[in-house]
């Protein structure tokens, strides 16, 4: 029966290894910036989301530049004025007591002539430019339009793939080093006696 | 029940790390050579019951076994946290490295606290007394730490009392949890291993 304890203890463990590998526990926010709108999602890793948790924007200086919440889904969009939308963002989100994350946005580099009228033209407009009238600048903002909406899939696939807990080999691999510490030290100590 | 990185003020960090390190002065000069393999047990069950979550309440708790380790490792549980702690930071992202003596000290002191209070009536008492303390001592493991937790917080979110509210009622179903299973485990024990509980670190004998 003595025997047993060890394998009672690990078997425990284990138990805990498989029924974490649906669950994990990692305070995470992700956001995207489209022109003057932040957009994006927080929560514990693997679909928990942070329900009703305050977003803090600031800008490069640490400034405060708006507030907002995430739904009960986990997902936010915040608006920023049009003069703050090229400088760089960092979103602070606050997940209850001792739990915050924070995720930077570069500042923008494109060439908006003006935030304002490109959120404007954004959905309409976008069918109906004419190509003859080879307005560059209308055409560039089709583009850049076109891109953001094509790429949006990967980019929330991305913040997925940053969203995913811990796996089996950062779990095993804890569990190792564990084990080799206290190998070590029963090496040690078993070498104290010796000498 | 781990605090994020960026929150805490320096003399809090610093606080706790010079508390953390006492409790681990202590805890390894106690580790006994034929302890180390007990302890790395439940180094390891302590390190992955973190990734087990308890899915009620408002918030994202996690189990902890606190009260447990306190009762089979007294002050060990100071090396055995603070080792556990460094690897999910390093490897679960979870805390971190800056806040790693105030998370140890959030964890490793409940269970100390535990250790005195209940081990002697556990391993002396009846049987129906054990049960009821080992329950207890899963119980005020998780509530010691979380009003240490919000003590720690005490300079960041300035309303304790909320914010020990927050955080106890997030963690009632774990306390519970904990408690369920801290019986089991020491009745086992008492079954299988009484001198388990009686030996460790806890005591003033070296």
């Amino acid at each position: 029966m003595k025997n047993k304890l060890p394998y009672l203890l690990y078997a425990i463990c284990l138990i805990f290894v498989f029924v974490s590998n649906t669950i994990a526990h990692r305070v995470g926010v992700y956001a995207i910036k489209k022109e003057n709108i932040i957009e994006g999602e927080g929560g514990f890793g693997k679909g928990r989301p942070c329900k009703d948790c305050d977003i803090v924007v600031l800008d490069q200086n640490g400034q405060e530049l708006t507030k907002g919440k995430t739904d009960d889904q986990g997902f936010f969009k915040i608006t920023i004025s049009p003069e703050n939308a090229k400088v760089a963002h960092k979103v602070i989100m606050d997940g209850g007591p001792g739990h915050r994350a924070e995720w930077v946005l570069e500042g923008g580099n494109e060439v908006s002539p003006d935030a304002k009228e490109v959120t404007e033209s954004k959905t309409d407009n976008a069918q109906k430019i004419d190509l003859s009238s080879s307005n560059i600048e209308t055409l560039r903002m089709v583009v850049r339009e076109e891109v953001r909406r094509a790429i949006e899939p990967i980019q929330k696939d991305l913040m997925r793939t940053m969203d995913s807990g811990p796996g089996f080999r950062e779990i095993f691999g804890g569990i190792g080093y564990i084990v080799g510490i206290a190998a070590l030290l029963l090496y040690l100590r078993g070498r104290e006696k010796k000498d | 029940m781990h605090i994020s990185e960026g929150i805490l003020s320096g003399p809090v960090l610093t606080g706790g790390w010079a508390l953390t390190l006492a409790g681990l002065g202590i805890g390894v000069k106690r580790l006994k050579e034929h302890e180390i393999p007990k302890a790395a047990v439940i180094a390891s069950a302590f390190f992955v019951a973190s990734l087990v979550h308890v899915p009620v309440g408002p918030s994202s708790a996690h189990m902890l076994l606190i009260g447990l380790s306190g009762l089979l490792l007294g002050w060990v549980c100071f090396p055995v946290m603070f080792v556990a702690l460094l690897l999910q930071a390093i490897l679960f992202q979870f805390g971190g490295i800056v806040v790693l003596g105030v998370n140890t000290l959030i964890m490793a002191l409940p269970a100390v606290a535990v250790s005195l209070l209940f081990r002697k009536v556990i391993s002396h008492g009846s049987r129906k007394l054990a049960t009821v303390f080992s329950f207890l001592s899963g119980v005020a493991g998780v509530f010691f730490s979380a009003i240490l937790c919000s003590l720690a917080l005490l300079f960041t979110e300035k309303n304790f009392l909320k914010t020990a509210q927050l955080i106890l009622a997030a963690h009632i179903p774990v306390m519970i949890l904990e408690g369920i299973l801290t019986v089991f485990v020491i009745s086992y024990l008492g079954k299988v291993k009484p001198e388990f509980l009686g030996e460790s670190g806890g005591r003033d004998e070296k």
